[in-house]
């Protein structure tokens, strides 16, 4: 007798459920990962599932390399056919993937004298219980078709995820992997983005991009950088001339223009005043929010509701086509993390929600922003879509720190389109979330710039020049179709933003990524005089001086890890209680987004500057540590 | 005799003027002031912006947030409101700092140890400077430590009231993090948010007004005699040298009000001579004022030419520092309630007795658009037509005012 392994599913949490994850099994003991497996036998196809509590270093969580080793391992599972009299060697099998898998996955924290990769005592720990998970499932799937508890690990039969657990689990929902993986479909006919160098990125947490993109592209330029925080940084040149950031606060752009743009009825009032196209609204104080609904009546539904200087899409909601839905929204908006702010109502214009990057007088980027969204294959459920979307996004540079989150505004907007989390919409339906295109809020971006139409492209320029000082802008375009005119279509410019996220468009969800950190640099280093290289540095040699609270931190261990792990060469050294010198040889981006990194390190290390200047010099073999600890 | 008196000596005239004026008001009066001398088309906006229309040239507009000129780049002033940044690169650059480090609320130990350190008296200040103006407590023992703390955590509902329209300043950075309600409902800033604790140093304190590069006044702030104003010092470029390091370590500010403590405040001032304290983007200007009405127009004047860089229009208009009468039609926008608004602007008005005209013309409640013209010397009209923008006086504020 053999079973074919046909798909898997497979997730983990952020927090253990005590009693079992999907089925409520034994109160004695808690899981944080389950493994759930379709298999083709004798008696047709059947279902399997295991859950087990995986240990993780602080207790908590769900450790990253047990995530990469446990996707290696189930892979391996598809399509493989495991006989009855399979035995120990079952466990010898799946021991043998899984040290194949830590191999690729180049895991490895510990070495031999010789250099060969050793399982430190956690790697160890995720491995063997992965294999006896693993084993367990399959065990299962051949000799028993009822509920077992094992141990802490847990195996079922005939699985289904029960709908009432839903809405206590998603949000606990760390990763989830359905194998074969799904293809992620189109969007506006442009494919989905993977991105090389996201695993360089995730020392740097939520906002890695946007804190890094413009320190490498500097680094390239053979500029040198002072950065204090992860958003807070200067670039400057041989001779000392400086460009200051925070985030995308940049030089380019003046102080006048943010407390504008920020203001969104004051930028709606200059907008005006030269012609150019704005939805018409309104604000109201917060303590006159009775009066919105009278107004949305004479203006006439539907309409948006928006704090009114609101950042991250926070408390905005579109398309709220009664007086029912204006009022919850209003209640929801108030209490949201701006909901001391007053409210702006305005006319709801049909279309999607455009970011057009402006910069010194041209157009450089645009992306359509589409709400939190799935689209149907007529098998999963909403939820699972959310989930596989969510580990789509995690590819992503710019987002994989930002998932479609379950929220009120998400339970919102499925009601009105009559669904929920459990329903299975059509093959090639797309639901929408949320109504808020806020791709930190979930939504989608795709790259449009090459077929943005010409009249678009001047509108959003000409808006630009009105607000004195702006010369790096995002415009908030609605529109209906960005390829045809203005004159043919409904469209408004609901926002102008002077330090628009600079991630967006260098790395869309969907379509060709732009490049605006470069020339948003080039822009600032040539207003401000500062000499660099016109030919970018594929090959970075790097000195970094670290300063802060570093002495038994850990701190030196974090950047080694981080080191080889990047293939990095160069050498690490503690100069005093709190000083550390970093010597970083490598390709462009992995070593450029170390450096970025410095500032972070470990929980306990409080690193307060790191200055990196370019290092011209022999070129180091290996990562190593120069002299004692402190 | 004594009216003929305060005619003619313009301090007292404009003491008159701006004398229940809010400070933090008055840096954007005075530039609203000078564009008027210059009858450029404005546009008045919330959070006292200023729009300036240029005819022509290679830029279009001018603009100002509570007078701080709109060249003043993003990133330099958000800079300077990030003390501890600011703190890191003032002494990047040689200067000298207070000795200091911030803290968040939830490291209570840590800032107790620090404090036993540096040793009272210290000065507690937010680590991210949201109010305009607001400079920082000295705190001379742990119970005025606890109690100042205590106090800056509270989420200050002024941030949220009418005033916060020009008490905040327009350009900070949001906070998102959550706050925190405790058990008797008073609103808390989240544990991380951060706070800066720098020692307390004495000497002579020394503030710097400092327009696109060059010190045009220096005050000094007396101290222990009752007197809360500041006295200018003579021979201001004695601090140039100061100013020009400040602009060195904290680029693409066109302004900066630079507050330093020196041992003395004869002879010339060196970067290793002084203590850096505080810098901020706004001048603050009422400071000046006071001592010197000429000198704080002229400063603004100053900073308005600097910005109009369409030069030849500047000097055909004449740009003289005291006041000249003015004829604007304006229109306010977007107001919510168009009558109350005149109510409530006749009423303000008539409390008003500085030889200004207000005459009203057409209105339009469905747009929410009123026109009126204000005639009068240029303060009366700057201070009438920011008193309407920020809603000083007024509760019912237009969302614009274009004067033409």
């Amino acid at each position: 007798m053999s079973i074919k392994v046909r798909k898997v599913s497979a997730g983990g949490l952020k927090a253990p459920v005590q009693g079992g994850i999907w089925k409520d099994a034994d109160p004695r003991y808690a899981a944080n990962a389950w493994v759930s497996i379709e298999i083709e036998g004798n008696s047709g196809i059947e279902t399997a599932a295991v859950e087990f509590q995986m240990p993780s270093l602080s207790g908590q969580g769900y450790p990253s390399r047990a995530q990469d080793l446990l996707k290696e391992v189930v892979k391996r599972l598809v399509n493989y056919s495991f006989s009855l009299n399979e035995g120990d060697e079952l466990e010898a099998l799946i021991e043998a993937w899984s040290i194949e898998a830590i191999k690729d996955k180049k895991i490895f924290r510990k070495f031999n004298r010789d250099g060969s990769p050793e399982l430190d005592k956690f790697l160890k720990k995720y491995k063997d219980k992965i294999v006896y998970a693993i084993c367990s499932l399959i065990r299962h799937a051949f000799k028993s078709r009822s509920s077992t508890a094992h141990d802490d690990v847990q195996t079922f039969s005939n699985v289904a995820w029960p709908n009432s657990r839903f809405s206590d689990l998603l949000e606990n929902v760390l990763f989830f992997w359905k194998i074969p993986e799904l293809n992620v479909p189109d969007m506006l006919g442009k494919s989905a983005q993977h991105y090389s160098d996201v695993e360089f990125a995730k020392p740097l947490g939520i906002n890695g991009t946007k804190g890094h993109l413009v320190e490498r592209h500097a680094l390239s330029l053979g500029l040198n950088s002072l950065r204090f925080t992860k958003g807070s940084y200067v670039i400057y040149d041989e001779s000392n001339k400086k460009l200051p950031f925070k985030w995308s606060r940049t030089i380019v752009s003046s102080s006048m223009s943010h407390a504008l743009t920020s203001h969104k009825e004051a930028t709606r009032a200059c907008l005006q005043r030269l012609g150019l196209p704005v939805p018409e609204g309104r604000l109201f104080k917060k303590d006159d929010l009775w009066m919105a609904e009278q107004y949305a009546e004479l203006i006439g539904y539907p309409v948006v509701c928006k704090p009114v200087a609101g950042v991250g899409g926070i408390g905005v909601f579109a398309n709220l086509r009664t007086a029912k839905e204006l009022r919850d929204a209003l209640n929801i908006s108030q209490s949201s993390q701006l909901g001391k702010q007053d409210v702006i109502i305005e006319k709801h214009v049909s279309g999607e929600d455009y970011r057009i990057l402006v910069l010194d007088g041209k157009v450089i980027a645009a992306i359509m922003r589409l709400p939190a969204c799935v689209v149907g294959d007529g098998e999963n459920s909403i939820a699972e879509l959310v989930l596989l979307k969510n580990q789509f996004r995690k590819s992503n540079t710019h987002l994989w720190r930002r998932p479609i989150k379950f929220n009120d505004t998400m339970l919102f907007q499925l009601d009105r389109l009559g669904y929920s989390l459990e329903s299975v919409p059509a093959a090639g339906e797309l639901v929408r979330l949320s109504s808020s295109s806020n791709i930190s809020q979930g939504g989608d971006s795709i790259s449009v710039y090459d077929e943005l139409h010409e009249d678009i492209k001047k509108a959003c320029v000409e808006s630009v020049k009105v607000i004195p000082g702006l010369n790096y802008c995002g415009v908030d375009f609605l529109l209906e179709d960005h390829t045809k005119p203005l004159s043919e279509q409904d469209s408004g410019i609901c926002e102008l933003n002077a330090h628009a996220a600079i991630g967006n468009c260098e790395y869309p969800l969907f379509g060709e990524p732009k490049e605006v950190a470069k020339k948003l640099l080039i822009s600032a280093a040539n207003q401000e005089g500062l000499n660099f290289l016109t030919a970018p540095l594929d090959t970075l040699h790097l000195h970094s001086t670290v300063k802060g609270t570093l002495a038994k931190t850990g701190y030196v261990e974090w950047v080694m890890e981080r080191a080889k792990k990047f293939g990095l060469s160069g050498w690490i050294r503690q100069v005093d209680r709190r000083t550390v010198e970093v010597r970083i040889y490598g390709d462009l981006l992995p070593a450029s987004y170390l450096v970025t990194a410095l500032v972070l390190g470990p929980a306990n290390a409080k690193p307060t500057s790191v200055n990196t200047i370019h290092y011209e010099g022999e070129k180091p073999v290996g990562f190593r540590l120069l002299g004692g600890k402190l | 005799m004594k009216h003929l008196y305060e005619k003619l000596i313009p301090e007292k005239r404009y003491e008159g003027t701006y004398a229940d004026f809010p400070s933090e008001l008055i840096d954007g009066v005075l530039i609203t002031e000078a564009l008027l001398k210059i009858r450029l088309p404005l546009q008045l906006l919330p959070r006292q912006m200023v729009v300036g229309y240029l005819p022509s040239g290679p830029i279009s507009s001018v603009g100002f947030t509570h007078g701080v000129p709109g060249s003043s780049s993003l990133a330099g002033v958000t800079f300077l409101s990030d003390r501890r940044v600011r703190r890191a690169l003032l002494q990047k650059h040689g200067m000298k700092v207070p000795e200091g480090a911030t803290f968040s609320y939830e490291s209570k130990l840590e800032v107790v140890k620090y404090i036993r350190r540096i040793g009272y008296p210290v000065v507690i200040k937010e680590a991210m400077a949201q109010e305009l103006g607001e400079r920082g407590v000295v705190v001379n023992n742990a119970q005025e430590f606890d109690a100042v703390i205590k106090r800056l955590r509270v989420v200050d509902e002024r941030m949220f009231s009418p005033q916060a329209d020009y008490k905040n300043s327009a350009y900070a950075i949001t906070g998102l993090l959550p706050t925190v309600t405790t058990e008797d409902g008073i609103e808390l800033k989240n544990e991380k948010h951060r706070f800066l604790v720098e020692q307390h140093v004495p000497g002579n304190k020394v503030r710097l007004i400092v327009v696109h590069g060059s010190v045009v006044c220096a005050l000094s702030k007396p101290e222990n005699t009752g007197y809360d104003g500041y006295n200018l010092l003579k021979m201001p470029h004695r601090y140039q040298r100061v100013a020009e390091k400040v602009m060195d370590a904290l680029p693409g500010v066109r302004t900066l009000c630079i507050d330093i403590v020196v041992d003395n405040t004869a002879g010339d001032v060196s970067e290793q001579q002084c203590c850096i304290v505080e810098v901020s983007e706004r001048l603050h200007l009422h400071n000046v004022l006071f001592p010197s009405a000429r000198l704080a127009k002229k400063i603004a004047s100053s900073i308005v030419e600097n910005e109009v860089s369409y030069v030849k229009f500047a000097a055909q208009k004449n740009m003289a520092f005291f006041n000249r009468s003015v004829t604007t039609p304006c229109k306010a926008k977007g107001l919510v309630d168009c009558d109350k608004f005149k109510e409530e602007v006749d009423k303000f008005y008539s409390t008003k007795n500085s030889g200004l005209v207000l005459e009203w013309q057409a209105s339009d409640a469905i747009k929410g658009q009123m026109d009126f013209i204000l005639k009068g010397g240029t303060s009366e009209v700057s201070s009438f037509l920011n008193s309407l923008s920020c809603g000083h006086g007024v509760s019912v504020r237009p969302m614009s005012i274009d004067v033409f």
